[in-house]
């Protein structure tokens, strides 16, 4: 896999803009901003799908991420008073938050030194050319057609037959994975009274 | 060029159905508007069908003309295109097949009979309901669901492959469903509507899975593949009269399917409760066209079902109990739409006994004519039902006659028609199928289904007469409208009933017309026809009657039959005519002395109660008793007696309590509360620092894995 | 540090890749290990997010943010294996899929418990609901 040229530059631009407002979203003063950086990381994780060829995805991220569970999530804060945020700014953070951030900044040194300086999975000494070349015996790469000419991505349909074929009984347990959910949401936002009057 | 439209004979009255669903309402149009549009696709439809007729019959009779091979949206598409799956079932069994089920049109000469039956008589009825519904609350909304069903029929009907069948299936019954509830204000429409759909349920899944065992076995769903290869007898081997094999199953399941739709035993329970519904889709839906769809696709089918005698003397027999038991329930119900709707049972149960003693055109022939007749019998009712202001209870009707001359006249056709009186097209299609049930090689007992079939004549005969009698002759019972709306707050009624208006009038006497020269079509050759339907339906048939064959058929024996049946419909006639007007007496000494009969009869031999007693409540309640059976000895038993063996037990383990267990539990106790002070600091309850640890022996594992792990 | 990380990142870089259009050449090229390192970083991002914020909304925020991390790993991988012809299928999209799914579900669950809690104890700050101690 590689990304050359254009892609390159914008692989740098999407990777930059997602870090970015992951660290607007985790150091947000309160809870609305912080649910649209978090829309904006998500849109952003998007492109580089994108950029994967990953069309089916990336419309899914957006639709159900961006357009349900953020949505949502500005529901919840609506119905939930955080005043308090505002009111006492100085109270982001837990007590716990140099230790935190010690163990986070160690496991990021630790990555970067045993993950790239080290490279257990030979990741990056074979790096971006050399991932190139099949291993002996794999079929050849197929020839990707250009593009640029509107050429209509089968990303969907392959995804499609992979879910309807090898993925159906976990497709299946998805679903009643989200019936659940949908009735144990009711019955956790129930209000005392109705709570009284139904049980 | 009308072969190039095929497409939009089913989708013209989609598009009406849309237009009005959508529009009807919000844009508030008149009745005049909702019925052009309406009628107008229908009528369109029909000109296609016509044009669509004659070029077949010109040009590619008796290939079938399939529109896949046009190609091409809207002409045909892939409308499922499926992976691969591994056939299970017959020679091919492990090898693959892709499943691919398109969207395409089959018109073949069976197809195409139906396709007229459906928009001709389709067309009438829409016309006919302009008149009947006519400022009725849901105009739009009745028209919409009425060319929905148009749709759903045609495509049943013109489908190539069993999942368009399947569709077709499923939306008619959905379109019964809607327009049996049409009312749905009132408790007995809404009952009848889920009834309806309920019971064709159980006849559907029969269906489902006959269609997995065809796609199990073929690995395909298109009709000419599937028949093709079924033809050989290789890959579906005939089986002998008495065993039950591959081709049986499937069969098997195709027939449940179509005793649901098309009313048979024991299934037919819903299509009387469906007369809660419109007379005009009483007419269309559960007369002439839906609930034939089982017997069209009995014919579709036909070749599974004739390499399987088993189930071919089981179709017959179920037909042959359905038309015996209809037409005695017929007997003694007041409700003129219920006696027609036993009637429709009973005409049914005709035509699976033509397809089980293997003369699958004489049951497509009685399909075509019955359309007519029975749609003009509910028709005819509905135009008695309006002029007597919705009243059905035939005891308060007689003597209308003389009020609704073309209402009489043409149901008068229509009722000589049922009973088999020559040369009307009842004649011709019943008289062909007791002939081929006479001399029938397919199963064994053929002069048993044909006596019968002959006593279902007689039957016919004498309650249509009946029906004859209570509502069109004798002195008029119904009370008079002036006395009768003191209580009931509609304006005003008429005094006297009186005709319907021509917009209903003229349905009845084109159908009339019809009925009178349907039968011609398929003229039997020992009157000097030619067989000309047979020779028409042979292509889809899988074991022809070649031509001579049929002509050397008919001979003394065929004329002694059709003048043993007609005398004998005619005298069954003659006499109910005198019992009901001229002895009335007589009548009810005969009620008198066959008293239980005659109430069982009325109550419907208490089916309806027999499945709520035994299928909604008896195995419900039922298992409930078994398990409290099995609660109150079984479980309780243990229970009683582990309750001894635990107070014995008990006493046991309270010594051993007192001096072994109490001394290791303190000790145990004592080490847990000098151990915890540690644990218990870590024990903050501060969910982050529980994440905090997480983390860090995510850390600590990673960072081993890296450092050792390779 | 600093001079260490350039080392490093010259290190990365094939030998022909030396020269400074060569590093040009090789920065406009990346790969699945920038791909890897993005992700982790994401990862690295919403840990801390979950570790140190009280607010229990931003919290799960986060972990959408670790659950999006995983998800771009999934996609960068089954590119590279298509790419490098060891597989054919796109397995790691229902993956990724299945943990939109489960995503969706999550956060419904976890809001309704916000909303019980928020009603039973009129605070949405973690550190507040502290009663599960000994």
């Amino acid at each position: 896999m590689e990304l050359a040229g254009t892609e390159a530059v914008f692989f740098y631009i999407l990777a930059l803009f997602t870090l970015v407002m992951a660290i607007a979203l985790v150091t947000a003063p309160t809870a609305v901003r912080g649910a649209l950086y978090l829309m904006a990381t998500l849109i952003g994780v998007a492109g580089l799908f994108l950029l994967l060829h990953a069309e089916f995805v990336a419309g899914a991220q957006i639709l159900i991420y961006v357009g349900g569970v953020v949505v949502l999530f500005i529901f919840v804060i609506m119905l939930v008073n955080i005043r308090a945020e505002i009111n006492e700014p100085f109270r982001t953070y837990t007590r716990q938050r140099r230790l935190a951030a010690v163990v986070v900044i160690v496991m990021v040194l630790g990555v970067w030194y045993f993950g790239i300086q080290q490279d257990p999975f030979h990741l990056v000494r074979q790096g971006p050319v050399v991932a190139l070349i099949p291993p002996p015996g794999a079929p050849p790469p197929p020839v990707e057609e250009p593009t640029l000419g509107g050429r209509i991505s089968e990303d969907t349909q392959e995804v499609g037959s992979v879910l309807y074929t090898k993925a159906a009984l976990p497709f299946e347990i998805a679903s009643v994975l989200l019936l659940v959910a949908i009735v144990g949401s009711v019955v956790l936002a129930r209000t005392r009274r109705q709570e009284e009057t139904f049980d | 060029m009308f072969l190039k439209l095929v497409w939009l004979i089913p989708a013209l009255p989609l598009l009406s159905a849309a237009i009005l669903g959508i529009f009807g309402r919000p844009l508030r149009w008149s009745e005049r508007t909702i019925s052009w549009i309406a009628c107008g696709s229908v009528f369109l439809s029909l000109v296609i069908t016509a044009g669509v007729f004659v070029q077949y019959r010109a040009a590619h009779w008796p290939e079938p003309y399939l529109t896949s091979e046009a190609g091409g949206f809207p002409h045909s598409f892939v409308w499922v295109p499926g992976g691969d799956a591994e056939l299970s079932l017959g020679p091919r069994a492990g090898q693959r097949a892709t499943f691919r089920a398109e969207w395409s049109y089959q018109v073949d000469p069976l197809s195409m009979v139906m396709m007229v039956v459906v928009t001709l008589v389709g067309f009438l009825i829409h016309v006919f309901a302009i008149g009947y519904m006519r400022g009725d609350g849901g105009f739009y909304r009745f028209f919409a669901e009425l060319n929905l069903f148009m749709f759903m029929m045609l495509t049943l009907v013109m489908g190539s492959n069993f999942l368009m069948l399947f569709v077709g299936w499923e939306g008619v019954g959905l379109c019964s469903y809607l327009l049996i509830g049409y009312w749905f204000h009132r408790a007995d429409a809404k009952a009848a509507s889920m009834k309806a759909f309920i019971v064709n349920r159980i006849g559907d899944f029969g269906f489902l899975l006959a269609m997995i065992a065809v796609f199990s076995l073929f690995g395909t769903l298109q009709f000419t593949e599937v028949m093709r290869l079924a033809a050989d007898e290789a890959y579906l081997p005939t089986e002998a009269f008495g065993m039950f094999g591959m081709a049986s199953w499937i069969a098997l399941g195709l027939f449940i399917g179509a005793t649901g739709k098309s009313a048979q035993i024991p299934l037919y329970v819903w299509l009387p409760d469906a007369m809660a519904g419109p007379t005009p889709v009483s007419a269309l839906i559960h007369a002439a066209t839906m609930v034939t769809a089982g017997v069209y696709m009995l014919t579709r089918t036909n070749v599974i079902f004739m390499k399987s005698p088993t189930m071919m003397f089981v179709v017959a027999v179920i037909g042959a109990a359905t038309l015996i038991l209809a037409a005695v329930i017929a007997f003694a119900q007041t409700d003129i739409k219920k006696v027609l709707a036993y009637s429709t049972i009973s005409q049914l149960g005709y035509m699976f006994l033509a397809c089980g003693v293997g003369a699958f055109t004489a049951g497509i022939f009685h399909l075509f004519t019955h359309a007519f007749f029975k749609a003009l019998l509910f028709l005819g009712a509905g135009s008695i039902i309006i002029a007597l202001h919705h009243k059905q209870d035939m005891r308060e009707m007689g003597g209308l006659k003389s009020y609704m001359p073309v209402t009489y006249w043409t149901f008068v056709i229509a009722w000589l028609a049922i009973c088999g009186i020559f040369p009307l097209a009842g004649f011709v299609s019943k008289d062909e199928i007791l002939w081929r049930a006479f001399t029938t090689e397919v199963i064994p007992g053929g002069r048993w289904f044909w006596f019968i079939g002959l006593v279902g004549v007689a039957l016919t005969a004498f309650y249509m007469t009946r029906l004859m009698a209570l509502t069109f002759w004798g002195s008029p019972r119904f009370v008079p409208s002036t006395q009768a709306h003191g209580l009931s707050d509609e304006p005003a009624p008429h005094e006297e009933p009186r005709e319907s208006p021509k917009v209903m009038t003229l349905p009845l006497i084109a159908l009339a017309v019809g009925t009178a020269v349907a039968g011609f079509v398929g003229w039997p050759p020992a009157l000097g026809g030619s067989h000309r339907f047979e020779r028409w339906l042979n292509p889809v048939l899988y074991r022809r009657a070649t031509n001579a064959e049929a002509m050397a058929h008919h001979g003394a024996t065929e004329y002694i039959l059709m003048v043993v049946s007609t005398l004998l419909a005619a005298m069954v006639m003659a006499a109910a005519y005198h019992l009901y007007i001229h002895r009335k007496q007589t009548l009810q000494a005969i009620v008198e002395a066959i008293r239980p009969l005659y109430i069982a009869s009325a109550r419907k031999f208490w089916v309806d109660e027999f499945y709520e007693s035994v299928f909604v409540r008896g195995l419900t309640l039922g298992f409930s008793r078994v398990f409290w059976r099995t609660d109150t000895r079984v479980v309780d038993g243990a229970v009683n007696g582990s309750a001894w063996f635990t107070r014995f037990s008990s006493r046991l383990s309270g010594w051993s309590d007192l001096f072994i267990v109490d001394m290791i539990v303190n000790a145990i106790g004592f080490g847990l509360r000098v151990f915890s002070v540690a644990f218990r600091a870590a024990q903050t309850g501060f969910t982050q620092n529980y994440a905090l640890v997480i983390t860090f022996g995510l850390l600590i594992a990673t960072a081993a894995y890296f450092i050792w792990g390779s | 540090m600093v001079t260490e990380a350039m080392w490093t990142v010259l290190q990365q870089v094939p030998n022909q890749a030396r020269t400074w259009q060569g590093f040009i050449d090789a920065l406009l090229k990346k790969g699945i290990n920038d791909f890897i390192l993005l992700s982790f970083l994401l990862f690295a991002i919403g840990v801390a997010g979950v570790l140190t914020r009280r607010n229990i909304l931003i919290i799960f925020m986060s972990i959408e943010l670790i659950l999006n991390a995983a998800n771009l790993n999934f996609i960068a991988f089954t590119r590279y294996w298509q790419m490098s012809g060891r597989l054919s299928e796109h397995m790691g999209h229902v993956f990724t899929i299945f943990i939109i799914v489960v995503a969706a579900a999550e956060a419904v669950i976890g809001l309704g418990i916000v909303i019980a809690l928020y009603r039973n104890r009129q605070t949405v700050a973690i550190d507040e609901i502290d009663l599960l101690k000994w």
